[in-house]
């Protein structure tokens, strides 16, 4: 059984079909990019995923179960957590803070108890304190620590995006066009990034536009183009694809010089 | 550590000058006793208004559940003769079940609209009991409220709505400061990434909403026994927006915001009501300059003064 499945999913909005029929799944371990042109719909087929939005037809299951329906907080609660495309942290927090709320599934004791500070609170807070280190040293993110999110630059703030999602301790992560507006070098690192986190045995899906880095990454590539699949394979077989070329990566002999 | 301790410190003095100057001093006065412990009340309530602004929510529907507290104190000390201190705990849970029933569909609104249907909930809790016929005595509101036992005096009722307020300002700031605190913030700052981390935002932004009413509620309790009656009138709009202002004036950094907020516009109210006809002009214009001047409230005036200091320090040239 796959470990995330999307069974003939749509998503209609008034009289624009974003997301059409779309089945797919992705196998624990596994990474897999969905890839296509400006509004192929990736973005629209994250937010169904993630529980943003709900399906107009077909379920999403997560080890057998549906979470189609779902509140996105309750689906992050069965191991499946999202990033955003905007580099989107608690702005007014400390870096280190942004980790530690998001350990907030792993919290075990009532308001109250936080409240009276007990040593059990106490302990859990020491250990969601080193963890989130851990987690931050992970994502080469250490001494920026107690600085503001706000002030961090995009990449770093695209990695405590990962930090936070990692926190969540899950089995899938999504992850919204990780490698988006960084340069070469930068990107290098985030794809590293990516393969560390699937070699800690968590499956990832991604959505991503940089071509060169999701054929070197990826396991599987799904493809989207207004809405619905038109191919799926290994990176090398998708790059040979006929539709794919015709539709999203265009031939070498139809490159016009601007 | 640094800025702890200050704020340790400051609520000794704040809890010294409240149980132990006070007292002593205005003992006699009741005029002043009056007013502070109306201060006091009024904080109280706006520390709730301070928490649903953790959230990133704009509450002006607190006067709604001062109402709700008042008349529920009101209804069981006059007619079923019901003890003070048992109508008080009634009254916060009255003012908490309604938030919990009206908070769930609202709050899933934000900014604007939030605010305009809290301020509408006022408005509507007046005419309810305006309307509410015999059982709430309509316009002519509930009066002769007995006074509670152990609070006959004004002292009394002073010193119970000190130690009330003391109270909140320890339990608001253990919140802010613990992991349930730093999940508020975060919804304050982006619901959609708290979601997708696992915090279920419409629970926590309930239980921000039923603490803050439940305060409100409190302070409305406490008011009406200390007053004596209660009107649909009681508490209006502006009442509501007052609360609000508190926060706003004295800052939403910490919970010490909203008490120096609600003391500094209460007192100064009452200073102001020397020159009647200029009080609302002067009042006006005292807020503007605060919001213009200290756009992060009154708490924020050391902060400011310390960076000035620092830039002229630093202005000095190496010699």
């Amino acid at each position: 059984m796959s470990l995330l499945a999307v069974e003939g999913v749509s998503r209609r909005f008034g009289g624009l079909t974003a997301v059409n029929n779309v089945s797919f799944s992705v196998e624990a371990g596994e990474i897999l990019s969905v890839i296509g042109p400006n509004g192929a719909g990736k973005s629209t087929l994250f937010k169904l995923i993630a529980g943003f939005l709900k399906p107009s037809a077909g379920h999403i299951l997560l080890d057998g179960r549906r979470i189609d329906g779902l509140r996105p907080h309750a689906i992050a609660a069965r191991g499946l957590v999202r990033t955003f495309q905007e580099t989107t942290v608690f702005r007014e927090m400390t870096v280190l803070e942004n980790v530690v709320v998001a350990h907030h599934l792993r919290r075990r004791h009532s308001v109250l108890a936080e409240l009276l500070a007990t040593p059990g609170v106490h302990a859990e807070q020491q250990e969601f304190l080193a963890d989130s280190r851990k987690l931050l040293a992970r994502l080469s993110l250490s001494g920026l620590e107690d600085e503001e999110a706000r002030n961090l630059p995009h990449g770093h703030l695209r990695a405590l995006g990962i930090a936070m999602a990692l926190a969540v301790r899950p089995r899938v992560i999504l992850l919204d066009e990780p490698f988006t507006g960084m340069n070469s070098e930068e990107t290098e690192r985030a794809v590293e990034i990516v393969r560390d986190i699937r070699a800690g045995g968590i499956t990832v899906v991604l959505v991503e536009h940089d071509m060169g880095a999701v054929m070197r990454i990826s396991d599987r590539i799904v493809v989207l183009n207004f809405g619905t699949l038109i191919a799926s394979g290994v990176p090398s077989a998708i790059q040979q694809d006929e539709t794919v070329i015709d539709a999203y990566l265009g031939r070498a002999d139809e490159i016009v010089a601007l | 550590m640094m800025q702890r301790f200050p704020a340790l410190a400051g609520f000794i003095l704040f809890a010294a000058v409240m149980l132990i100057a006070i007292p002593l001093l205005l003992a006699g006065q009741g005029y002043w006793l009056t007013v502070l412990t109306t201060a006091a009340l009024l904080a109280f309530g706006s520390i709730g208004v301070w928490l649903t602004f953790a959230i990133g929510r704009i509450n002006i529907a607190q006067g709604a559940f001062a109402l709700i507290g008042g008349y529920v104190v009101a209804i069981l000390c006059t007619r079923y003769h019901t003890s003070f201190w048992i109508a008080l705990p009634l009254s916060v849970l009255a003012a908490m079940l309604v938030a919990t029933l009206v908070g769930w569909p609202i709050l899933r609104l934000r900014g604007v609209y939030f605010a305009m249907i809290t301020l509408s909930l006022t408005e509507v809790a007046s005419l309810a009991f305006l309307n509410g016929g015999s059982f709430t005595e309509g316009a002519s509101g509930i009066t002769s409220i007995p006074r509670p036992a152990l609070l006959s005096s004004s002292l009394a009722i002073y010193i119970a709505s000190a130690l009330l307020l003391l109270i909140g300002i320890v339990v608001a700031w253990r919140f802010a400061v613990s992991p349930a605190g730093a999940v508020f913030r975060s919804l304050r700052q982006g619901e959609e990434l708290a979601a997708s981390l696992g915090i279920n935002i419409a629970r926590y932004r309930l239980l921000a909403f039923i603490a803050s009413s439940g305060m409100g509620g409190a302070a409305g309790a406490m008011f009406a026994a200390f007053q004596q009656n209660i009107f649909p009138t009681s508490y209006t709009v502006n009442d509501s927006v007052n609360f609000m202002l508190y926060c706003f004036l004295g800052g939403l950094q910490s919970v010490a915001g909203p008490v120096v907020g609600a003391f500094l516009l209460v007192i100064a109210f009452q200073l102001l009501s020397a020159i009647q006809r200029f009080q609302a002009l002067l009042y006006g214009i005292f807020m503007i300059a605060a919001m213009l001047f200290l756009p992060n409230g009154l708490m924020s005036l050391p902060q400011l003064l310390l960076a000035r200091r620092d830039r002229r320090a630093d202005a000095v040239p190496p010699r």
